[in-house]
């Protein structure tokens, strides 16, 4: 997260309102059934970015699986480097998107930066970390709503 | 049974972690923290793990299991917090 000022509800409201009609940005609920897990979202920004956040208790098992299918769905749209920037003081988070194929070009005193092209996360998927998700994946039901 | 469930517990181990790379894991024991805490993996290796521990499991008893269904998921005393634990717990859906 990059914003730590306080935002107020009616400037909140708003962009909720405008994420609808922008099309270099979206922004989607992990759900199950009817409840909120998590969001994901990219932003089209000059570079495209994605981000995650999910509830501490969240299942790994959803987490993983919404982090693999949401990334097939970014390189369906973009054939460009995906970035990522990760705090430095948050280890877990830099090894997840690590793990996903992900690695370092540069870094602040704040944050970690890295990227992910789409051979890349072709090539990852074929990985011995990656390709037991994929097969669990073909077992599991879910969809995309946008 | 219960030596043979540890086996390939171990084996699923060692084969992740040619990727992984990770000390801790190079020559796992019955104590070997798996996830959670100080364990050695994180959510995206834990289900890594699952899904091809579930494979060879259901290939070598001949009984198709799920381990990560939601209770054990998100239970306290998580069993997949060791190679102990979760060995236990694989003799108990196995109902040997």
């Amino acid at each position: 997260m990059r914003e730590s000022k306080k935002i107020s509800l009616e400037d909140h409201m708003g962009f909720i309102k405008s994420l609808k009609t922008l099309n270099d940005r979206k922004y989607f609920a992990l759900m199950k059934e009817e409840e909120i897990l998590g969001s994901l979202n990219f932003v089209k920004d000059g570079k495209l970015f994605w981000g995650l956040y999910f509830k501490d208790e969240v299942n790994p098992m959803y987490k993983s699986l919404a982090c693999y299918i949401f990334l097939n769905y970014i390189f369906s749209k973009f054939d460009e480097d995906l970035n990522s920037f990760i705090k430095k003081n948050n280890p877990q988070a830099l090894s997840f998107n690590k793990n996903f194929g992900f690695s370092e070009y540069k870094s602040d005193e704040e944050y970690i930066y890295l990227k992910l092209s789409s051979k890349e996360w072709d090539e990852k998927k074929e990985s011995k970390l990656l390709s037991p998700v994929k097969k669990y994946l073909s077992k599991t039901t879910y969809s995309i709503k946008e | 049974m219960k030596d043979k469930i540890e086996k390939i517990v171990i084996e699923t181990l060692k084969e992740l972690n040619e990727e992984l790379e990770k000390d801790e894991l190079e020559n796992p024991t019955l104590k070997t923290r798996l996830y959670g805490g100080v364990g050695a993996l994180d959510s995206l290796a834990l289900v890594s793990f699952i899904a091809d521990l579930e494979d060879r499991i259901s290939d070598e008893f001949e009984k198709d299991l799920v381990l990560a269904d939601e209770k054990a998921m998100s239970a306290k005393t998580s069993p997949f917090r060791s190679v102990e634990s979760l060995v236990l717990y694989v003799e108990s859906l196995l109902g040997v």
